[in-house]
């Protein structure tokens, strides 16, 4: 028998019991179904976070203090401030920029309007990364941080709700009691995918404010921008010469490159991925069950069925071919109503819950090839099972 | 070119050892036709497994056109089936959701002919049955006797050495029965061995010979047209012959 003609005999066979193949086939769709949108989850998920770190730049270099060794011996940990990366930019020629910041909760207030928000305390560091997203006005400069001016760059939605329509710029608002002027705001950013961008209700500070209204100076992470790619290397082989001179040689920092840090995280946002995967395929593990089960039943309902084609000279591997192709083509059908299902439910998550899905090439792969397994391995029992029917008890079966 | 020797068969139930076939030795050369009868349990239907490879002796030999098959493979002994028995069922056997001309055919996609070819040996063995006009009907839009007929098409397509028939007209009323027996018997005349199981004297009447199983062995051997007066004094004496 050629693959057409078994292809043919295994549609006609599914046909003649539509209801019951449909239902069966149900469970494949839903299981590749499922590995398709989880899948597309995960991957929407990595791609997002790729691009936004890729977004960042590829020489960039941070610097944290190392939380870990802390952690683990309780010593206590070196703390990096402002200094330190005043001392970055001055000690390390490979470095081009250096921006710092420190998240601190304060009070605004203008007229009756009072809001707690996070303020980022920082200097003109961030300029670079932060000019081009001004509304008016300017962002820090070098000198508000030297002379320590009392000047504050607003988030866009928080302008909005001190001042509407009028320009804010010029204006005095109470930040923590005391008397701050407007010099920039920057534009909104909108919604992201977790709601409210936190940015737009927030404030830019000198930070050389930071001690005196959150009592520390201490901050996060430095992050440095190496003049170019190749300089990477060399920067924070300086950043760390500076760091021992000026914390003791012992003293322990993380220096990390942004291309690390892609690297680690395209690494757990993949497994991330794989997770997700197998979610869903435990319900197409389910839906193989079903198929088998089904493939089950029919081997028993035709068993004078492989009796006759048995008694007219069909073979073990012939009776075995015409069950697995059942199975297989089940599960073929199945799998590419699942992909399009899928699909379609990626697409609708990313309506519905803003988040971000991509149907990859490699998850449309995986699930090819997990219908196709599935048929086979799910659909080889009931057609062993068929092929080593006895003839004379097939024929006899009522 | 049926040479059976000592066919011995026994069912292994596990509790019990059931011999079915107690020493069972048969020749049977090309073109007679030959009648098994016997009452039921009587290990004629095992003979018959026997005969058409569906099934192997526990002990003794068995060959077919001279080549010994008793001790052949499962698929080997599909092979033999498929290229030189046909078998003819009580009940028909055909494959309910295909058509009479897919029934025909089936032991020939077995033996690996081309769909052409198929077709067309197929359509040329209903035609000697006289079906030709429903090759596309299913088994359930037609007669009994006319789905028989359809079985013994599909027995003749691979044209085999011999024909098994078991009980060809027992679920058939006498006229379609009558019209089997006519059919069997034109193709003995064309030269094809005919081995029947059968209650039916009639039937063996017709046949060239008669061998009588009782209790897994052969009781009794004879011209077919002796069948019906002996027989007959059977039916006096125990009515274990329906």
């Amino acid at each position: 028998m050629t693959f057409y003609e078994c292809m043919k005999l295994a549609l006609s066979s599914l046909k003649t019991n539509k209801m019951r193949s449909a239902l069966t086939l149900l469970g494949i769709v839903i299981g590749i179904a499922s590995v398709i949108a989880m899948m597309s989850i995960g991957e929407g998920g990595r791609r997002l976070v790729s691009m936004e770190l890729a977004g960042l730049g590829s020489n960039l270099i941070f610097v944290q203090p190392d939380y870990a060794r802390e952690a683990m011996s309780g010593a206590r940990r070196k703390s990096l401030t402002y200094e330190d990366a005043q001392a970055i930019r001055k000690g390390c020629p490979a470095v081009g920029s250096v921006s710092v910041s420190r998240m601190g909760l304060v009070t605004v207030k203008y007229g009756k309007d009072r809001y707690n928000i996070s303020a980022t305390f920082t200097d003109e560091g961030l300029s670079t990364t932060h000019g081009a997203g001004l509304k008016e006005g300017r962002f820090l400069q070098e000198l508000d941080i030297r002379a320590q001016r009392q000047v504050a760059i607003l988030g866009g939605s928080l302008a909005n709700k001190l001042f509407g329509e009028e320009s804010a710029i010029g204006t005095k608002v109470k930040i923590n009691g005391q008397s701050f002027a407007v010099v920039g705001v920057m534009k909104e950013q909108g919604r992201t995918i977790f709601g409210e961008n936190p940015s737009d209700m927030s404030a830019y500070l000198p930070i050389t404010h930071s001690k005196r209204m959150t009592g520390s100076d201490e901050v996060a992470f430095i992050s440095c921008e190496a003049r170019d790619m190749k300089q990477v290397r060399d920067a924070m082989d300086q950043i760390e010469k500076v760091l021992a001179q000026r914390h003791g040689k012992d003293a322990s920092f993380n220096v990390v490159s942004s291309a690390s840090i892609l690297e680690t995280t395209e690494t757990i946002a993949r497994i991330f991925t794989v997770i997700l995967g197998g979610i869903g395929g435990i319900s197409l593990l389910v839906g193989g069950i079903g198929v088998m089960n089904i493939m089950l039943v029919s081997v028993t309902e035709r068993t004078r069925e492989v009796g006759i084609r048995k008694a007219v000279g069909a073979k073990k591997a012939d009776i075995l071919r015409q069950f697995l192709f059942e199975a297989i083509s089940l599960c073929l059908v199945g799998g590419a109503m699942g992909i399009v299902l899928g699909w379609a439910g990626a697409a609708l998550i990313a309506k519905i819950a803003k988040w971000p899905t991509y149907v990859s090439l490699f998850s449309i792969a995986v699930a090819v090839i997990s219908a196709s397994f599935s048929g086979v391995a799910f659909g080889v029992y009931p057609a062993y099972k068929a092929a080593n029917l006895d003839p004379i008890e097939a024929l006899r079966y009522e | 070119m049926i040479d059976a020797k000592d066919v011995e068969k026994v069912y292994d139930t596990g509790v019990v050892q059931v011999a079915a076939l107690r020493g069972v030795s048969l020749r049977v050369e090309r073109g007679e036709s030959v009648a098994i009868i016997g009452p039921s349990g009587s290990g004629k239907s095992t003979l018959m497994n026997i005969l058409g490879c569906l099934d192997r002796p526990t002990s003794g030999s068995y060959s077919l056109d001279g080549k010994v098959v008793s001790k052949l493979s499962d698929d080997e002994l599909a092979e033999v089936r498929n290229k030189k028995i046909g078998f003819v069922f009580q009940t028909f056997n055909l494959l309910p959701r295909a058509t009479s001309l897919e029934n025909v055919e089936l032991p020939l996609v077995y033996s690996g002919v081309q769909s052409s070819t198929r077709r067309e040996r197929a359509l040329a063995a209903l035609e000697k049955v006289g079906l030709a006009e429903r090759a596309h009907h299913r088994p359930n839009e037609l007669s009994g006797g006319q789905a028989q007929r359809v079985a013994i098409a599909r027995a003749l397509v691979t044209e085999p050495s011999i024909i098994l028939a078991d009980e060809p007209t027992g679920n058939l009323d006498t006229k379609s029965g009558l019209e089997i027996i006519r059919i069997l018997k034109e193709l003995h005349e064309q030269g094809i061995t005919i081995i029947v199981v059968t209650h039916n004297p009639e039937i063996a009447a017709m046949t060239g010979r008669f061998v009588e199983i009782r209790d897994g062995l052969i009781v009794r051997e004879g011209k077919g047209s002796d069948v019906g007066r002996m027989t007959a004094r059977e039916e006096e004496g125990d009515g274990e012959v329906k």
